[in-house]
């Protein structure tokens, strides 16, 4: 048969046939092409394999140490890049590092970088000094805490310190994250957070959850650890009898060049603790649990109240401030202590950047 | 031979022309439009093989369907030059009015008690 075979009714409807066809092939093209172009272009990259982390919770002069959450069993590998080349990890661990040098860490799963961050081991002195980060009172979760998170981020502290009541209202494993690990995202790549712990903290099983997140060194926020020659003594809630004997302890150790006590309550003039204190030198203690910021001195000693970075002042009546107090604030913010062979300087930046507060000490 | 097989055949013998005078990558370029025009082109001459249906025509049709595809993403999706594709879509154009020739040329054998032997 051929086409002039065809009846006009047939012809209509070859040409009908024709124009679908070709109209469903450029659809087909379309499709394809919108596809294509929303996989290549549209489409963010596949998701962080990592629940929790990686970050930073062991530096010291030669070594330092991450931890994660990741799902299902990827293998993850972790590797520093610093003056003599790349260091892979073992386990978690890197050893074999130069004093006082910043390393860029990447954590590749699948052969991609998945995360990344760096961390500056300890010096050996004070000669580059040490810049480290306080913050109390913040596992809120709230606005507040993740503005601090960032200004705090921003500072590139060596290492941060929290002076407790890291999760509200209760340090339970399901909210961590949601009060600690996110909103702190960015200060924990670059900075390993050590905790003491507040009442918040230590309501639910003494503590443990929240030692075991941080991978904190001692339970109930009470622990000493080094950072090159800067010592940190950390009493966890108060400054009563048995902290007295740790503290004595942990303060005859040698070798620390400066040192810093740091305690959930504020210690109060009259406590015992002060003349031990002030015999082995400390150089401030810092604390929280008032969600203000104050700076006072208490027995001899600089005392820094820094309550104020995420959970936020409540009611008047149980904010006061301190009688005596050189500086008291209701801003959120955090504490950054430069410590350098001259001189040791405390400034206190709120949560919009602003410093509100600067002192230094020969 | 109808518009939609000579505009094919037309788009095969200009993506070989392609594919000699051009170095890959810069023929991909050209490679592909052909691809996705053949891709259409295709498509309509298999609709139109289908009214009335001839069954050499349709199979050239919806085989040159396949080879616009490959053309299109340059081979590479099977791993052959690009110049494979192009030339079997020109080829493909051909073969059906070839094989209608070569059907007509073949001798008839009648059988003795036929009308008019």
């Amino acid at each position: 048969m051929t086409d002039h075979a065809l009846t006009p009714r047939e012809r209509r409807l070859r040409r009908g046939l024709v124009a679908l066809a070709m109209a469903c092939a450029v659809l087909v093209l379309v499709v394809i092409a919108v596809l294509v172009y929303w996989r290549l272009y549209l489409l963010g990259p596949s998701g962080d394999p990592f629940t929790r982390g990686p970050f930073v919770i062991r530096l010291d002069t030669t070594g330092a140490a991450l931890a994660w959450s990741i799902e299902g069993t990827s293998k993850v590998e972790l590797t520093a890049a610093g003056p003599d080349g790349t260091v892979t990890a073992t386990g978690g661990r890197f050893t074999g590092l130069r004093p006082g040098t910043r390393y860029l860490w990447t954590a590749s799963v699948g052969g991609i970088g998945r995360a990344a961050g760096s961390f500056r081991t300890a010096p050996l002195d004070l000669r580059d000094g040490v810049r480290f980060g306080v913050i109390g009172d913040y596992g809120s979760g709230n606005d507040h805490e993740w503005a601090v998170g960032r200004t705090l981020a921003a500072a590139r502290p060596d290492f941060v310190t929290t002076a407790g009541d890291n999760s509200y209202l209760v340090g339970a494993p399901q909210v961590l994250d949601r009060n600690i690990f996110e909103p702190l995202h960015g200060v924990m790549l670059n900075a390993p957070l050590w905790a003491t712990e507040g009442e918040h903290d230590l309501i639910y099983s003494g503590g443990a959850a929240v030692t075991s997140a941080l991978h904190l060194p001692g339970p109930r926020g009470r622990y000493v650890v080094r950072y090159g020659p800067v010592q940190l003594v950390l009493l966890g809630l108060e400054a009563g009898a048995p902290e007295l004997d740790f503290a004595r302890r942990a303060l005859a150790e040698p070798g620390a060049l400066v040192r810093f006590v740091v305690v959930h309550r504020p210690i109060q003039p009259g406590n015992p603790i002060l003349p031990v204190l002030r015999r082995a030198g400390v150089a401030a203690i810092l604390a929280g649990h008032l969600h203000r910021y104050e700076r006072r001195t208490v027995g001899g000693l600089p005392e820094f109240t820094v309550g104020t970075s995420g959970e936020g002042p409540g009611a008047a009546e149980f904010t006061k401030a301190t009688p005596g107090a050189a500086v008291s604030l209701l801003d959120y913010g955090s504490l950054l202590v430069d410590v350098s062979s001259a001189s040791i300087a405390y400034t206190f930046v709120d949560e919009r950047g602003r410093v509100l507060d600067r002192w230094s000490e020969p | 031979m109808r518009w939609p097989r000579i505009a094919l055949a037309a788009l095969g013998a200009a993506a070989t022309a392609a594919a000699l005078a051009v170095e890959p990558p810069q023929t991909f370029a050209f490679t592909g439009i052909a691809g996705i025009a053949a891709f259409v082109l295709a498509a309509g001459c298999l609709a139109a093989d289908m009214v009335p249906y001839r069954p050499a025509h349709a199979l050239a049709a919806a085989l040159s369907l396949a080879d616009a595809v490959v053309l299109a993403v340059g081979g590479r999706a099977i791993g052959i030059p690009v110049i494979v594709p192009a030339v079997l879509l020109l080829l493909l154009q051909l073969a059906p009015a070839a094989a209608a020739n070569w059907a007509r040329r073949a001798p008839v054998t009648r059988s003795p008690d036929a009308p008019g032997t």
